[in-house]
């Protein structure tokens, strides 16, 4: 029996206990999934759970909390999970509305990746075959090792098979067999770089920034986003320009309201329509808060956040050398 | 389709940089290493990208495939313009009297006109409507007008379609020319040119020496035949086909019913579906003012925004994200065609690939097509 199919078996059990269930389902087009929301018992046999489920429906839960009465189901992998205990160590989550449904996961690919790997070619068929990827492109199959192609995430992924909270978990028999990687193998690379490299590097990537805010809609930690401060008028914070500078504004102010928040799901990213490596200025946020707070953030729900707290002293932060 | 001209496969390159000479060309260019395609000048390409070609990061290629990220809009109506600076006068004799100074910005344009290449005729079809708002109607808007006056468009026709085009579904199709200046059509070995405009005669004119003087009309017009009978068969039909003004009687009547609830529960609301769309219009006009001097922008605004119609009294007649949406499908399956006799979506699918939650416009017009007969 594969995932898939206790996944099912599992949400007809507790269908009748929620007002809504969050899942994936499949989709028209190559490579993506759909997210679908279902109530009744009949729409349950659409569900899918696969290689192909990159997308964090955690993203859904904290307006769909707002809007029921009831529980709201929601199937997750592992690392989702911990996206979900951020809310509730927030306080921003009702514990008994939410009803966790965790499935193990053998790692997801990342379309983007295939897709940058092709260098933007479209895609029109994929297939897993022996390990390897068939990938379709016009008049042309490509054949990819598929090991390269899982989201960044899952190289350094612990929890595949052992989320930290759940109320329902399906064991996964399936091994994800990934070759552990560096996390901060990329980040290396850029810092060794000089400042003006790094300035310039960053400014040619958000030169393509259009501002389409899927970076902060997506992310299930931004909960302002009606109240977010790039859509007031008064006052008036942040210019409405679509530019290098203001786009390299905005997500300056992204990073700084999820640090000590982000989970690394690597939503933004993935989101982003002109490709811009998000991911990493969230790596490296997350970077500075574990070393100077010792805290990472969807781990447990009783800890305090670093920024919903206040200490005298903080530990790794000496002070004289703040000035 | 009759072919008018033709061009040698090799000749292509020679001939588009000849033309630069004279004219501001913009072609699709690929960046390999971020994996996105954007139209980019000739010159500022040949210029600052003939390294990174070199190099393999960025490249030119006629026959590209796929569609742009961007569609080509922002050559017209770009994402950010500068209307006019303006400036508070004090007068210290009447302190009570403050003049205000305007100074609009200064106009570029010393090319004869742009030539957009490598447009697909969905891309045309898109400026065709775009025409429709800021040139005609109410009041021409110059700031588009001095952009878009002169500019030729040439159109290459699809011979590949991907599981996102729909073209033929609302109106088009994939060798569709009727918006187009030039219409070209990649043969064996060559383009065919199917279609010239009175617009572009001094194009062809200038560019006489570049095009092959015999080719064998009837064969390649057979090879045309077999690919326009071809391409448009792939195209996935979601519904039936629909005259412009029964789209609209559909969409009225789905004005009140829940459908709506159910298309958008998926949706996160953000702006890339309208940025990267050929016809969305909506722009916001902004002061930025530091003391006495200041600046004001249009800038594209998005109507899955929140504060896209949030009222000055805090009420928000659109507060949820399914009104937004039912908004968004209406003004271009609706609200449009019985402003300008147009469904105001091109097919290109360029929001469906784009859309992070896999929210797809052809499914939300099905949804509403059946959801109506029921």
């Amino acid at each position: 029996m594969t995932v898939e199919d206790k996944l099912k078996e599992k949400i007809n059990e507790i269908i009748d206990d929620l007002d809504l269930l969050v899942g994936y389902s499949a989709s028209e087009l190559p490579l993506k999934v759909n997210p679908v929301f279902i109530k009744n018992r009949e729409d349950v046999k659409n569900l899918v759970f696969n290689k192909l489920c990159i997308n964090n429906l955690a993203t859904y839960i904290y307006n769909l909390s707002k809007k029921i009465k009831g529980t709201a189901g929601i199937v997750l992998k592992p690392c989702d999970a911990s996206s979900v205990i951020q809310l509730l160590s927030e306080g921003l989550l009702d514990r008994e509305k939410t009803r966790m449904i965790v499935a193990g996961c053998s790692g997801v690919f990342d379309y983007k990746k295939i897709q940058k790997h092709l260098g933007g070619q479209k895609i029109i068929s994929l297939e897993l075959e022996n390990g390897n990827l068939e990938v379709g492109t016009i008049n042309k199959k490509n054949t990819l090792k598929a090991a390269d192609f899982y989201a960044d995430k899952c190289y350094w992924c612990q929890i595949y098979n052992k989320p930290p909270l759940y109320d329902d978990f399906i064991e996964n028999d399936q091994e994800p067999g990934i070759q552990p990687a560096d996390k901060y193998a990329d980040l290396e690379i850029i810092e060794s770089k000089s400042i003006e490299e790094i300035m310039n590097y960053w400014d040619g990537q958000f030169s393509r920034c259009i501002r389409c805010y899927a970076c902060r809609n997506v992310c299930p930690l931004e909960i302002c986003q009606d109240r977010c401060i790039t859509n007031l008028d008064e006052p008036y914070w942040q210019s409405q320009r679509i530019n290098t500078q203001e786009g390299k504004f905005f997500q300056m102010i992204r990073v700084m309201h999820l640090a000590g928040r982000c989970t690394e799901c690597g939503e933004c990213e993935r989101a982003c329509p002109k490709n811009i490596p998000l991911a990493k200025l969230m790596k490296k946020s997350a970077q500075i808060v574990e070393r100077l707070f010792d805290y990472k953030a969807g781990q447990e729900i009783d800890k305090k956040p670093p920024f919903l707290t206040f200490k005298d002293v903080e530990q790794n932060i000496k002070e004289e050398n703040l000035s | 389709m009759k072919v008018l001209e033709f061009i040698d496969k090799k000749n292509i390159d020679t001939w588009l940089d000849n033309v630069s000479g004279k004219y501001e060309v913009f072609l699709p260019v690929r960046d390999m290493e971020n994996a996105v395609i954007e139209f980019l000048n000739y010159k500022d390409f040949k210029r600052t990208g003939s390294q990174q070609e070199a190099s393999g990061k960025k490249r030119f290629e006629a026959e590209y495939k796929e569609k742009t990220t961007m569609s080509p809009k922002h050559l017209f109506f770009p994402a950010t313009e500068k209307l006019f600076d303006f400036e508070y006068i004090k007068d210290i004799k009447n302190p009570q009297k403050t003049g205000l100074e305007l100074t609009t910005a200064e106009k570029e344009d010393c090319y004869p006109g742009k030539v957009l290449f490598g447009l697909k005729p969905c891309d045309a079809d898109g400026i065709a409507r775009l025409d429709k708002v800021f040139n005609e109607g109410y009041k021409e808007d110059n700031y588009y007008h001095n952009k878009r006056k002169g500019s030729i468009l040439v159109s290459i026709g699809c011979k590949e379609i991907f599981p996102d085009c729909f073209c033929t579904l609302v109106g088009g199709n994939p060798f569709n020319f009727e918006n187009a200046d030039i219409g070209m059509i990649e043969v064996s070995h060559g383009y065919a040119i199917v279609k010239i405009s009175e617009n572009a005669e001094d194009l062809i004119n200038f560019s006489r020496q570049y095009l092959s003087k015999d080719f064998k009309a009837a064969a390649i017009e057979e090879e045309i035949e077999n690919l326009v009978n071809s391409s448009s068969k792939k195209i996935i039909q979601y519904w039936d086909k629909t005259s412009p003004d029964d789209m609209a009687a559909v969409m009225d009547k789905s004005i009140n019913t829940g459908v709506w609830d159910v298309i958008t529960s998926k949706c996160i609301s953000c702006g890339a579906c309208t940025y990267v769309c050929p016809t969305c219009f909506c722009f916001n006009l902004r002061d930025e003012q530091k003391n006495l001097k200041g600046q004001r922008y249009r800038c594209w605004d998005y109507c899955m925004n929140n504060s896209y119609t949030l009222e000055a009294s805090g009420h928000n007649p659109r507060a949820d994200k399914s009104q937004r949406y039912k908004n968004k499908v209406n003004c271009k399956y609706n609200y449009n065609i019985k402003r300008n006799k147009k469904i105001y979506c091109v097919g290109c699918g360029r929001c469906i690939e784009i859309c992070p939650v896999s929210m797809d416009i052809r499914e939300a017009v099905k949804m509403v097509i059946t959801d109506n007969k029921e």
